[in-house]
Protein backbone atom coordinates (compact mmCIF):
# COMPACT_ATOMS: atom_id res chain seq x y z
CA UNK A 1 0.00 0.00 0.00
CA UNK A 2 1.59 3.30 -1.20
CA UNK A 3 2.23 6.36 1.08
CA UNK A 4 -1.42 8.39 -0.55
CA UNK A 5 -3.65 5.04 0.13
CA UNK A 6 -2.49 4.60 3.56
CA UNK A 7 -3.02 8.94 3.92
CA UNK A 8 -7.01 7.93 2.54
CA UNK A 9 -7.66 4.82 4.62
CA UNK A 10 -6.33 6.71 8.01
CA UNK A 11 -8.78 9.45 6.79
CA UNK A 12 -12.16 7.51 6.57
CA UNK A 13 -10.90 5.60 9.74
CA UNK A 14 -10.66 9.01 11.31
CA UNK A 15 -14.38 9.59 9.78
CA UNK A 16 -15.76 6.51 10.96
CA UNK A 17 -14.61 6.43 13.79
CA UNK A 18 -15.89 10.15 14.64
CA UNK A 19 -19.60 8.99 13.13
CA UNK A 20 -19.88 5.47 14.96
CA UNK A 21 -18.39 7.56 17.92
CA UNK A 22 -21.85 9.59 17.67
CA UNK A 23 -24.17 6.82 18.13
CA UNK A 24 -23.43 5.83 21.91
CA UNK A 25 -23.35 9.81 22.32
CA UNK A 26 -26.68 10.46 20.59
CA UNK A 27 -28.35 6.90 22.53
CA UNK A 28 -26.30 8.12 26.49
CA UNK A 29 -27.74 12.00 25.83
CA UNK A 30 -31.14 10.97 24.55
CA UNK A 31 -31.77 8.21 27.57
CA UNK A 32 -30.79 10.98 30.41
CA UNK A 33 -32.92 13.69 28.48
CA UNK A 34 -30.38 16.05 27.55
CA UNK A 35 -30.28 15.84 24.19
CA UNK A 36 -31.23 19.58 23.32
CA UNK A 37 -30.47 22.07 20.63
CA UNK A 38 -26.81 22.56 22.28
CA UNK A 39 -25.88 19.02 21.78
CA UNK A 40 -27.62 18.52 18.27
CA UNK A 41 -25.51 21.48 17.60
CA UNK A 42 -22.61 19.52 18.57
CA UNK A 43 -23.78 16.29 16.60
CA UNK A 44 -24.33 18.85 13.44
CA UNK A 45 -20.75 20.22 13.56
CA UNK A 46 -19.54 16.63 13.90
CA UNK A 47 -21.62 15.17 10.90
CA UNK A 48 -20.45 18.47 8.89
CA UNK A 49 -16.82 17.95 9.60
CA UNK A 50 -17.05 14.11 8.21
CA UNK A 51 -19.32 14.94 5.19
CA UNK A 52 -16.38 17.91 4.12
CA UNK A 53 -13.52 14.88 4.70
CA UNK A 54 -15.50 12.75 3.12
CA UNK A 55 -16.06 14.52 -0.19
CA UNK A 56 -12.32 15.38 -0.44
CA UNK A 57 -11.68 11.36 0.48
CA UNK A 58 -13.53 10.25 -2.25
CA UNK A 59 -12.21 12.69 -4.94
CA UNK A 60 -8.38 11.78 -3.93
CA UNK A 61 -9.81 8.00 -4.56
CA UNK A 62 -11.14 8.82 -7.88
CA UNK A 63 -7.74 10.54 -8.31
CA UNK A 64 -5.81 7.52 -7.34
CA UNK A 65 -8.26 4.99 -9.78
CA UNK A 66 -7.28 7.54 -12.69
CA UNK A 67 -3.44 7.42 -11.95
CA UNK A 68 -3.11 11.60 -11.23
CA UNK A 69 -0.96 12.07 -8.57
CA UNK A 70 -3.12 12.84 -6.19
CA UNK A 71 -1.38 16.38 -4.63
CA UNK A 72 0.81 18.79 -7.26
CA UNK A 73 2.17 22.24 -7.16
CA UNK A 74 -1.27 23.68 -8.51
CA UNK A 75 -3.53 22.02 -5.69
CA UNK A 76 -0.98 22.54 -3.00
CA UNK A 77 -1.41 26.99 -4.24
CA UNK A 78 -4.97 26.05 -3.80
CA UNK A 79 -5.10 24.83 -0.16
CA UNK A 80 -2.83 27.49 0.99
CA UNK A 81 -5.16 30.21 -0.88
CA UNK A 82 -7.91 28.80 0.73
CA UNK A 83 -6.75 28.46 3.93
CA UNK A 84 -5.73 31.81 4.08
CA UNK A 85 -8.62 33.71 2.74
CA UNK A 86 -11.02 31.36 4.62
CA UNK A 87 -8.50 32.44 7.89
CA UNK A 88 -9.55 36.33 6.72
CA UNK A 89 -13.10 35.36 6.66
CA UNK A 90 -13.62 33.34 9.91
CA UNK A 91 -11.98 36.23 11.88
CA UNK A 92 -15.35 38.21 10.56
CA UNK A 93 -17.37 35.13 11.02
CA UNK A 94 -16.42 34.97 14.83
CA UNK A 95 -17.28 38.50 14.95
CA UNK A 96 -19.95 38.11 13.55
CA UNK A 97 -21.05 35.63 16.36
CA UNK A 98 -19.50 37.95 19.27
CA UNK A 99 -21.73 40.61 18.28
CA UNK A 100 -25.17 38.83 17.15
CA UNK A 101 -24.82 36.21 19.98
CA UNK A 102 -28.09 37.48 21.69
CA UNK A 103 -29.76 37.67 18.36
CA UNK A 104 -28.87 34.35 17.43
CA UNK A 105 -29.42 33.01 21.13
CA UNK A 106 -33.07 34.38 21.16
CA UNK A 107 -33.96 33.06 17.59
CA UNK A 108 -32.93 30.11 17.92
CA UNK A 109 -32.35 28.91 21.52
CA UNK A 110 -34.70 31.21 23.02
CA UNK A 111 -32.23 32.12 25.61
CA UNK A 112 -30.57 35.34 26.12
CA UNK A 113 -27.19 34.38 25.12
CA UNK A 114 -25.39 31.41 23.52
CA UNK A 115 -23.10 29.06 25.91
CA UNK A 116 -19.91 28.17 25.20
CA UNK A 117 -20.79 24.74 23.32
CA UNK A 118 -23.63 27.03 21.09
CA UNK A 119 -20.75 29.46 20.08
CA UNK A 120 -18.04 27.13 19.24
CA UNK A 121 -20.13 24.78 17.67
CA UNK A 122 -21.22 27.95 15.41
CA UNK A 123 -17.52 28.84 15.16
CA UNK A 124 -15.91 25.83 13.78
CA UNK A 125 -19.12 24.62 11.62
CA UNK A 126 -18.72 28.06 9.98
CA UNK A 127 -15.09 27.95 9.88
CA UNK A 128 -15.52 23.92 8.37
CA UNK A 129 -18.06 25.46 5.61
CA UNK A 130 -15.78 28.72 4.75
CA UNK A 131 -12.54 26.80 4.56
CA UNK A 132 -14.99 24.33 2.20
CA UNK A 133 -16.07 27.19 0.01
CA UNK A 134 -13.20 28.53 -0.75
CA UNK A 135 -11.45 25.85 -1.44
CA UNK A 136 -14.15 24.47 -4.12
CA UNK A 137 -13.89 28.03 -5.40
CA UNK A 138 -10.27 28.26 -5.91
CA UNK A 139 -10.35 24.62 -7.47
CA UNK A 140 -12.51 25.78 -10.57
CA UNK A 141 -11.23 29.39 -10.76
CA UNK A 142 -7.42 28.90 -10.00
CA UNK A 143 -5.11 30.64 -8.45
CA UNK A 144 -1.89 32.72 -10.15
CA UNK B 1 1.27 35.50 -19.00
CA UNK B 2 0.76 33.61 -22.53
CA UNK B 3 2.18 30.56 -23.42
CA UNK B 4 2.47 28.17 -26.63
CA UNK B 5 1.33 24.46 -24.58
CA UNK B 6 -1.63 23.91 -26.67
CA UNK B 7 0.38 24.62 -29.70
CA UNK B 8 3.20 22.79 -28.99
CA UNK B 9 1.33 19.85 -27.77
CA UNK B 10 -0.91 19.69 -30.34
CA UNK B 11 2.47 19.30 -32.49
CA UNK B 12 3.64 16.65 -30.68
CA UNK B 13 0.22 14.64 -30.40
CA UNK B 14 -0.10 14.66 -27.37
CA UNK B 15 -3.16 14.94 -24.90
CA UNK B 16 -3.59 17.29 -21.99
CA UNK B 17 -3.13 13.65 -19.16
CA UNK B 18 -0.40 12.68 -21.33
CA UNK B 19 1.77 15.74 -20.90
CA UNK B 20 0.04 16.04 -17.12
CA UNK B 21 1.66 12.07 -16.45
CA UNK B 22 4.95 13.31 -18.15
CA UNK B 23 5.58 16.30 -16.04
CA UNK B 24 3.95 14.43 -12.88
CA UNK B 25 1.03 16.52 -12.38
CA UNK B 26 -3.07 16.43 -12.39
CA UNK B 27 -4.71 17.34 -15.71
CA UNK B 28 -6.32 20.41 -13.97
CA UNK B 29 -2.83 21.99 -13.60
CA UNK B 30 -2.30 21.55 -17.26
CA UNK B 31 -5.50 23.09 -18.27
CA UNK B 32 -4.91 25.55 -15.86
CA UNK B 33 -1.48 26.50 -17.32
CA UNK B 34 -2.60 26.49 -21.17
CA UNK B 35 -5.37 29.08 -20.26
CA UNK B 36 -2.32 31.50 -18.91
CA UNK B 37 -4.76 30.97 -15.58
CA UNK B 38 -1.46 29.17 -13.51
CA UNK B 39 2.03 30.81 -13.59
CA UNK B 40 3.99 27.42 -12.80
CA UNK B 41 7.25 26.96 -10.69
CA UNK B 42 10.60 27.15 -12.21
CA UNK B 43 10.84 23.40 -11.96
CA UNK B 44 7.13 22.77 -13.38
CA UNK B 45 7.99 25.55 -16.39
CA UNK B 46 11.59 23.49 -17.14
CA UNK B 47 9.96 19.94 -17.24
CA UNK B 48 7.07 21.28 -19.81
CA UNK B 49 9.11 22.60 -21.78
CA UNK B 50 11.76 19.43 -21.80
CA UNK B 51 8.52 17.54 -22.85
CA UNK B 52 7.44 19.58 -25.80
CA UNK B 53 11.36 19.78 -26.73
CA UNK B 54 11.55 23.75 -26.70
CA UNK B 55 12.81 26.21 -24.02
CA UNK B 56 11.66 28.42 -21.40
CA UNK B 57 12.26 31.49 -23.14
CA UNK B 58 9.73 30.16 -26.04
CA UNK B 59 7.27 28.66 -24.40
CA UNK B 60 6.24 30.88 -21.91
CA UNK B 61 6.05 34.68 -23.56
CA UNK B 62 6.59 37.50 -21.19
CA UNK B 63 5.12 40.49 -22.04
Amino acid sequence: MNNEKKKITMMFILIATLLFGLVPFILLTKRSGELQTGNMLGILVVIIIALLAAVIGVKRIKDLKQGQPVEDELSKKVLNVAGARSFYMSLYWLLAIMLLQPVIADILFDSEMLDAEQALGGGITGMAIIWFLNWLYYQKKGVN
Amino acid sequence: MKNKIKELRARYNLTQEDLAKKTGVRRETIVFLEKGKYNPSLKLAHDVAKVLKTSIEELFLFD
